[in-house]
């Protein structure tokens, strides 16, 4: 399911002394079955970006297209709601948003609010539990018995039992230690794959872009400032530092390599790429030595 | 060298059945020391850092905080000489402005108000917030917060500063700012720090490491020798820095790459050393 922004802005508390524009004038397109992260600093618009993926915010100018459905500043509350079921968002720490007093009914209140039955939605849970990799014995436990790691999963869990086809994860590996981390990205390419679906990622982790994207959106104060594959976006190492962003650790090393005088036709984005680059140039210089 | 953490054969079980989360801990550390504790989410580093605080009741084993062995008598002067900063900004955020926050701990202990000044103007001072000092903490960053909740501890005048997880919910800026901060007050108060952490980036500025796991003490020693120990913690489901995860990817493409740690300066001199020296 594509997403489209046409010249987007929008401003908190417009005609108050505290009006702030945070985005201005966004216009990109997220295609259907797309992995694209998105980059900035805290306050860049980031945040507010994602609210306009399933019209949470209605654009104060501009048109946010999902699908087939036009959101404008217009655009009446009443009809949002199947569209809402369509683009799930998955925000920070969501573990903060369990409530249930089990798993089962914390996974089943967002289906059983759009109108499964009890039994459906049961069902779905035990399905969800499954496909983010928890033991189905978790379901009559309380949520707040579980580990940290596991308390996500299951509010992860919640946000796939609504079946959408665009799933937005705001920082979804915050605070997880590495093997947390390396997991529950796992959990998301592999649902990608299985479940075809299109992924809007916020991120601070370069190595989870260069790793997963195919897409990445770098946003400074309410504006786009670059856009394209992570090996463009990249690729301009001293400007993303200009911009005090990250980029990742082996383009770093790269970087700091070409200072020292060596070359690369372009520079690595993973280790392994970099490491096959440094293997290259060990066999040339055997090579040459003999 | 006196030490100004010591842990004697530390025990203890959550549940009476269960596996202890910390099993027969001893170590110490010297004054003014930064100490890292590194291990994975459930190896003991929490209970460890709450047992030297008093915040549990352990009954296996001795801690002594600056010479005094910590018990139910002393358990507040104890603390008196230890700050902690845990994981949430939000959830150790109490006044309703920044230097209401800050004065909070000093209020309690019934400081003179002047006195109070004083020392929120330094502490805050030393944390670089001076000027939002009026600020509420929803027109804060996450890395703002724990700033000031560090400035709140050194406040106190702690002889130790306890960080539990301190970055872990940042951004990088915020992750730089708390790091910045630590690196100054130890230079110029000497306190001794204990960081808390999974991220190995933490670790480059202490001067030990120790790893735990399923709440024992496997290892410890200076950064360097911890990180060339690269498979161990990899196994133990912790990162290994840059520098180290490139070497074993270059080990694989059977490379032959220096037996130390090296950082990535390091690496980059060695790379240049043989492929591009005359």
């Amino acid at each position: 399911m594509a997403i489209t922004f046409k010249s987007v802005s929008y401003t908190y508390q417009p005609n108050t002394p505290f009006e702030f524009h945070a985005l201005n004038e966004i216009s990109t397109k997220i295609e259907d079955g797309s992995f694209t992260a998105l980059i900035g600093h805290t306050g860049s618009g980031k945040s507010t970006f994602l609210q306009h993926l399933n019209a949470l915010l209605k654009p104060t100018s501009g048109t946010v297209l999902i699908e087939d459905a036009t959101i404008t500043h217009e655009t009446s509350n009443k009809n949002l709601k199947p569209l809402r079921k369509k683009v799930g968002i998955v925000f920070q720490f969501p573990e903060k948003q369990l409530f249930a007093d089990t798993v089962k009914k914390d996974i089943a209140f967002g289906p059983e609010n759009f109108g499964s039955t009890p039994e459906e939605a049961g069902k779905l849970a035990k399905k969800m539990i499954e496909l983010v990799g928890l033991p189905v014995s978790l379901l009559d436990r309380s949520p707040f018995e579980l580990s940290g790691g596991q308390m996500r999963r299951v509010a992860i869990a919640g946000v796939l039992a609504m079946q959408p086809n665009v799933l937005v994860l705001d920082e979804p590996t915050a605070g997880l230690d590495p093997s947390g981390r390396q997991e529950i990205m796992h959990l998301f390419t592999s649902l990608q794959q299985s479940q075809h679906f299109t992924i809007v990622l916020v991120t601070h982790q370069m190595e989870d872009v260069a790793n997963y994207a195919n897409h990445v959106i770098v946003m400074e104060h309410g504006k786009i400032v670059k856009e394209g594959r992570p090996r463009e976006v990249f690729a301009d190492v001293e400007w993303l530092h200009d911009k005090q962003l990250d980029v990742p650790a082996s383009t770093e090393f790269a970087f700091e390599m070409v200072k020292r005088g060596f070359h690369f036709d372009k520079l690595p984005l993973t280790e392994q790429e970099l490491a096959d680059d440094i293997a290259a140039m060990f066999k040339r210089r055997r090579r040459s030595n003999e | 060298m006196n030490d100004i953490i010591k842990v004697s054969h530390l025990t203890y079980k959550y549940l009476q059945n269960e596996l202890p989360a910390l099993d027969d801990v001893s170590f110490s550390i010297p004054s003014g020391a930064w100490v890292a504790i590194v291990g994975h989410n459930g190896s003991g580093k929490s209970t460890l850092a709450h047992s030297l605080d008093g915040l549990i009741d352990f009954k296996q084993g001795q801690v002594f905080i600056d010479g005094v062995e910590l018990t139910e008598a002393n358990v507040w002067k104890v603390r008196s000489k230890i700050g902690m900063i845990f994981q949430n900004p939000d959830n150790q955020f109490v006044g309703a402005t920044v230097e209401d926050d800050v004065a909070f701990g000093l209020e309690n202990m019934a400081v003179p108000h002047d006195e109070i000044q004083a020392r929120v103007d330094s502490a805050l001072a030393q944390v670089q917030m001076s000027e939002f000092r009026h600020k509420q903490p929803d027109q804060l960053s996450g890395g703002q917060k724990q700033r000031v909740a560090l400035a709140g501890v050194i406040a106190m005048q702690p002889k130790i500063i306890i960080l539990d997880e301190a970055t872990s919910m940042l951004d990088p800026i915020g992750r730089q700012e708390i790091l910045g901060v630590i690196k100054r007050l130890r230079r110029k108060l000497g306190i001794t720090v204990l960081s808390i952490t999974h991220e190995m980036d933490e670790t480059t500025s202490a001067d030990e490491i120790i790893v735990l796991n399923d709440g024992k003490i496997i290892e410890s020693g200076k950064p360097s020798l911890i990180y060339a120990h690269s498979d161990l913690l990899l196994k133990l489901g912790l990162d290994v820095p840059y520098s180290q995860r490139l070497k074993e990817a270059l080990k694989l493409r059977h490379i032959q790459t220096p037996q130390a740690y090296s950082d990535e300066k390091g690496m980059v001199d060695w790379l240049w050393q043989s492929l591009l020296k005359a």
